[in-house]
């Protein structure tokens, strides 16, 4: 098995450069035929003088064609003037240009001294937040055998997330939740991937496609007696590509394709300002949400419900280290470090990697002959309190690569896929088991929000290794028992009691909660559900509201507003 | 059986326990709710007295001439 140290993907397996302008919301600026125009007069002479001198073009970086909020400034009335309660996260103000990779820093530059723009910024190539393994050419059986028992991150807790638990109950496969990964390439005929394949979403698949092919197998593999088993096989799997579009419009674009409850997968990290390795090493990596497009567009994805789950980077980073307070060059004055939980935060989860146990396939030490603890932070997966959750980041048995079975391609297989990028679709594919059940109890759906706090509240802790002590950050690892009872508790707000029922046997009586169904007050002790049940029934009576917090049982508490 | 969409006209309790009756529309005389349980008794008392307070309608199921379960509707 070779190993490499880096990034290692092929060129069509990383982006490019990204120069990201954003203007001034009262500029109202926007793009014609005639090139750039302001919808509330303002002077454009100079940004036009520095695009026509780089022989550039400014685009929407959130265009309509990708679902955006399009070009405003040839029609005023459209309301690109920065207060336009159609566009509350100020996308319209965003824009890319066409500059040649080398020009970039020098554009941008020039760009920030206009009058209208707020800010201008070069974002280093975003990557594939794994750690590459080469493929060896093998033969496949003439029937793919089931994989099941070399996934052990199914397994029940501590080890696994225990998705027998999820898959017992209804919904729990994910019924209903749409996925959409977001990276560069997928093998949509894989044998394993068939049953729920909703394409490519948004851009187009780069032909190198193993990284995405073991994403979805982790997340959604089809339950058919031969390959791997995904965690939540009846959710839809979606793909958005960077191949073909900058990061922050694929996520923009996921979003506007999803609806609130959906899940966007964020599989990439880039270079940050502590990245100081060689053009190989992923040192220095960090998630995305520290540029400020990304985090508009995750934040974007997150307010119209949408959980949006982020790998942490694999770039040996502690993400609470004070370098990542200063802006980078060319940031908006109005920037804040994202990581740092007293600041504005994108509402994503922030996924880390975390060791297998040892053992695992024979193996017992990581590349670096780092020991396999389970649960311990992986050594190359960032930490920190931004940190939600983690997964696996060695020893994945998933779809793609062929280092398992070879053969043909649409047979591959790996026992080898890592990183945070392998860490971040097993807690993507326990948040789409928690939706569906969620969906199925007829509940109200898990914000991106919740899930962190539920993430954190659950699940088997992590452990301690040698150097790799827990106070670095990667949380837990989810457990689907604990998550999804915890997920099911909720309380309901400014809600009706439609009817009032009784037995005259103790503790026997039921509120129907509007729109969720029909809640017992919960037994324990006879004057407590009788307490609960009282104002359940004036409430009812009266026509008036509650508070109830509630599970796909019980009525626990409840307040008459 | 089941009296179904029916008016509470009266809900009458004594400080014994679980002694409380109830009169409903279209149904003859005084039904006691049945002395199952304390607290059994006192939900359908209290459903039974807010439908009555509010002007809800109720289904009532009667057994024996006694009240066993209620619907606040």
């Amino acid at each position: 098995m070779t190993v490499q140290l880096g990034n290692g993907e092929p060129p069509e397996m990383v982006g490019a450069p990204e120069l990201v302008i954003i203007t001034k919301a009262n500029a109202g600026i926007g793009v014609t035929d005639q090139g750039v125009a302001s919808a509330t007069g303002a002077d454009t002479d100079d940004l036009a003088g520095v695009l026509a001198s780089a022989s550039a073009s400014l685009q929407h970086l959130f265009s309509d064609d990708t679902g955006g909020s399009g070009d405003t400034a040839a029609s005023p009335a459209a309301g690109n003037n920065g207060s336009s309660t159609d566009d509350p996260d100020g996308l319209a103000c965003y824009f890319t240009a066409d500059v040649p990779a080398d020009q970039m820093e020098e554009v941008a530059a020039r760009l920030i001294r206009c009058e209208s723009v707020e800010a201008a910024y070069v974002k280093p190539r975003a990557e594939l937040a794994t750690i590459v393994v080469d493929s060896p050419e093998g033969i496949a059986p003439a029937v793919t055998p089931n994989l099941r028992n070399r996934q052990l991150y199914l397994n029940a807790a501590p080890v696994g997330i225990d998705a027998d638990y999820a898959w017992a109950r209804s919904g729990g496969k994910g019924d209903g939740v749409t996925v959409v990964d977001c990276e560069w390439g997928w093998n949509l005929d894989h044998e394993d991937l068939i049953q729920k394949n909703g394409g490519v979403l948004c851009g187009s698949s780069s032909s190198n496609d193993n990284h995405g092919t073991a994403v979805w197998g982790e997340i959604g593999a089809d339950h058919n007696g031969f390959g791997v088993m995904g965690i939540a096989p009846n959710a839809e799997l979606g793909a958005s590509s960077f191949a073909t579009l900058p990061t922050a419009t694929a996520i923009k674009c996921a979003a506007d394709k999803l609806v609130a409850g959906d899940i966007i997968l964020l599989e990439i990290h880039r270079r940050g300002p502590n990245g100081v390795g060689g053009p190989n090493s992923q040192q220095g990596y960090i998630a995305v949400e520290w540029w400020p497009d990304d985090f508009a567009a995750i934040r974007y994805a997150v307010n119209k419900g949408i959980i949006v789950v982020e790998a942490a980077g694999n770039g040996w980073e502690n993400l609470d280290d004070a370098a990542y307070n200063t802006p980078g060059a060319g940031f908006p004055a109005s920037w804040k470090n994202p990581f740092k939980l007293s600041n504005p935060s994108s509402g994503a989860v922030i996924v880390g990697a975390g060791s297998p146990p040892p053992g695992t396939h024979g193996r017992n030490t990581s590349p670096w002959n780092l020991p396999y603890v389970d649960r311990a932070r992986c050594g190359f997966s960032n930490w920190g309190s931004r940190v939600d959750a983690q997964g696996w980041g060695w020893e994945v048995t998933t779809t793609g690569y062929g280092t398992l079975q070879g053969g043909d391609r649409d047979r591959w297989y790996t026992d080898t896929f890592s990183g945070t990028s392998s860490a971040s679709p097993i807690v993507t594919g326990a948040l789409a088991s928690v939706q569906g059940v969620l969906k199925a109890k007829n509940m109200p759906l898990l914000t991106s929000q919740r899930a962190r706090s539920l993430l954190r509240s659950t699940g088997s802790p992590q452990t301690s290794a040698p150097n790799r002590p827990a106070s670095q950050r990667i949380g837990n690892r989810p457990s689907l028992r604990q998550l999804i009872p915890a997920a099911l508790k909720t309380w309901i707000n400014s809600v009706k009691i439609t009817y009032c029922y009784s037995l005259t046997t103790t503790q026997s009586a039921w509120a129907y909660v509007d729109g969720i169904g029909w809640r017992r007050a919960k037994n324990g002790s006879a004057d407590g559900a009788g307490n609960v049940f009282d104002v359940c029934c004036n409430v009812q009576a009266a026509g008036t509201k509650a508070n109830v917090y509630i599970d796909d049982q019980y009525i626990y508490n409840i307040i008459q507003l | 059986m089941w009296h179904n969409n029916k008016d509470v006209r009266y809900v009458y309790t004594t400080h014994g326990s679980q002694t409380a009756y109830a009169v409903v529309a279209d149904v003859a005389g005084w039904k006691r709710i049945k002395a199952d349980s304390t607290d059994g008794v006192a939900n359908v008392a209290t459903l039974l007295s807010t439908a009555k307070a509010h002007g809800r309608k109720v289904n009532v199921y009667i057994d024996n001439s006694q009240i066993t379960r209620a619907v606040s509707l």
